[in-house]
């Protein structure tokens, strides 16, 4: 009897121990004819249970743990280039400088995916790529309403099998996950950034955290490049004449001291031709002011196909020119001159259903360093030279005389006889 | 009104308490535990009873079970768990202890008081 009862305790005393030693799957004895053994060993069959799905829990949940630092690093590792890329985005000068940094960015922070950063155009009809980057080809250009992300406001991501439809121009040749996210700055879109991989790489790379990243970065890059946009935008209108898209006078006059210290270091010729519309004043009242300033865009489009990108038109202010021709001799200048004037006098300017009278041109050209030294000895031989060629009966082009002391004091603003 | 299959039966009495009578060597399962609270539900038409649960003859239960009913509180207003056994008690002691419901809920070995403490949680 006695022995009986140590046996059963040795059975519940083994049970205990295994559950110490974390062997937690127990075999249970049966004690029908013990109520209270059989409780007891109940007892210990449910700790084991509940010990069991505690340690199951704990390991889901160390499992999640694990996935979550993990992702927490890809994100810490992507907020730290997002931050590098806003840093970059701010030193940028140039939007094709933005676009390379953008590029670059992508392709480090999503890895094995293709994509592109897309503008809308000045037209607001086509949205165009100014950056791609992977080894999947992505669309150059296309119409806004091809992309759902920027037809909604929001980012679109399509899968393979997935309920989402996928944008027209990111159309799949093979398995692709698409993502689309429209770059917002000041709650305009100005384009889309596009990123795309195959599946298996796309679901690995795309996570919620670094589709919420890419979010970031899309917003981080839409107000950069609007930025960019702004300062380049502003750099033009700074130095430029509104009129007829000239360089204006203000850039005229830095651009002399440059080019003449240019030609100085490099030994070549530099020179300055001051043209002058014939008659303009009298054109203005015959025509009106929108008829002279037809007048004047059409001279300058002729100047500025007429010259070589190495040269430059300016308007000095009213119906003045200058045109810095670097390289150039007095003589090559004024044969060039004589070709506009011959094109201007054929251009046909129409203006209210009429054409206009063809206008003729007259000009003082003088060089580096025949004719001085400085940009005011300069401008003022090119000026002189002019009012010779308005008192020798105006359509030509005059040089400046090789010496000899001005004709009379200039300012860039002073008129020659019409 | 009562509700029979081969492992448990419902009653409601005219006291409005609800007995669950669990059948001799009866294994309560995750599926039978989800089965009685939908014949529970359709017995009382969404309303909250206490719930008697007279286990005294049932073989076990299992973990699933267990915490099916610990979740499932918001169908009834109060539980008394009518025991007999060591085992009996031991299982509602760690139903008690493990899943804690939170609706009142005691371990009772005499039936009438069992009803008598329900009968404070029935509604009229």
């Amino acid at each position: 009897m006695i022995r009986a009862a140590a046996d059963r305790f040795d059975v519940i005393e083994r049970m205990i121990t295994s559950l110490a030693q974390g062997d937690l799957f127990l075999e249970t004895p049966v004690f029908n004819d013990d109520p209270e053994l059989e409780a007891i060993v109940l007892g210990l069959q449910m700790l084991a249970e509940e010990l069991i799905a505690s340690r199951a829990q704990l390991d889901r949940r160390a499992h999640e743990l694990e996935r979550s630092n993990a992702e927490l690093d890809v994100l810490s590792r992507g907020f730290i280039r997002l931050s590098e890329l806003s840093n970059l985005l701010l030193s940028c000068n140039t939007s094709a400088e933005a676009f390379t940094v953008v590029a670059d960015s992508a392709r480090e922070m999503y890895g094995g995916l293709s994509g592109g950063v897309y503008l809308t155009g000045p037209s607001r009809d086509l949205v165009d790529a100014v950056a791609t980057w992977g080894d999947l080809a992505v669309v150059a250009s296309f119409p806004p309403e091809d992309c759902w992300a920027l037809r909604r406001g929001h980012s679109h991501l399509a899968r393979p099998s997935g309920p989402e439809p996928f944008c027209e121009h990111a159309r799949p040749d093979g398995p692709r996950t698409s993502l689309c996210i429209p770059m917002l700055a000041q709650g305009e879109a100005i384009g889309v950034l596009h990123l795309v991989g195959r599946p298996d790489v796309a679901a690995r790379v795309l996570t919620t955290s670094a589709q919420r990243l890419a979010v970031a970065a899309a917003e981080e890059c839409a107000l950069a490049l609007a930025n960019v946009r702004l300062r380049e935008k502003l750099a033009v209108q700074s130095v430029r004449d509104p009129l007829t898209g000239l360089y204006n006078r203000r850039f005229a006059e830095e651009s002399i001291t440059r080019e003449i210290a240019r030609a100085q270091r490099e030994g070549k010729p530099l020179a300055f031709v001051i043209l002058d519309l014939d008659g303009f004043k009298s054109f203005n009242d015959e025509y009106g002011h929108d008829g002279g300033d037809i007048a004047l865009r059409a001279a300058s489009t002729l100047f500025v196909e007429s010259i070589r990108t190495s040269d430059m038109a300016s308007r000095l202010g009213g119906d003045e020119f200058l045109l810095l021709l670097p390289g150039s001799s007095v003589e090559a200048a004024i044969a060039k001159c004589d070709v506009i004037r011959a094109r201007l006098r054929l251009q046909e300017v129409h203006h209210r259903g009429r054409v206009l009278p063809s206008i003729t041109l007259s000009g003082g050209a003088a060089g580096f360093p025949d004719h001085g030294s400085n940009a005011e000895a300069l401008l003022r031989a090119a000026d002189a030279a002019l009012y010779e060629a308005k008192r020798a009966g105006r359509d030509r082009v005059t040089a400046a005389a090789p010496t000899g002391p001005p004709s009379r004091d200039i300012e860039f603003s002073e008129k020659a006889p019409e | 009104m009562t509700l029979v299959n081969t492992l448990y039966v419902w009653a409601i009495g005219a006291d409005r308490v609800a007995t669950i009578t669990w059948t001799a060597g009866a294994v309560c399962t995750e599926a039978l535990a989800r089965a009685s609270i939908v014949e529970l539900m359709a017995l009382t038409g969404g309303a909250r009873l206490p719930v008697l649960a007279d286990i005294r003859k049932w073989k076990s239960m299992t973990r699933d079970a267990r915490t099916f009913y610990g979740n499932a509180t918001d169908t009834f207003s109060a539980l008394a768990l009518l025991v007999s056994s060591p085992a009996t008690r031991m299982t509602a002691n760690f139903f008690i202890g493990l899943n804690r419901p939170n609706v009142p809920t005691q371990m009772f070995d005499d039936e009438a008081e069992a009803l008598r403490w329900l009968r404070r949680y029935a509604v009229a």
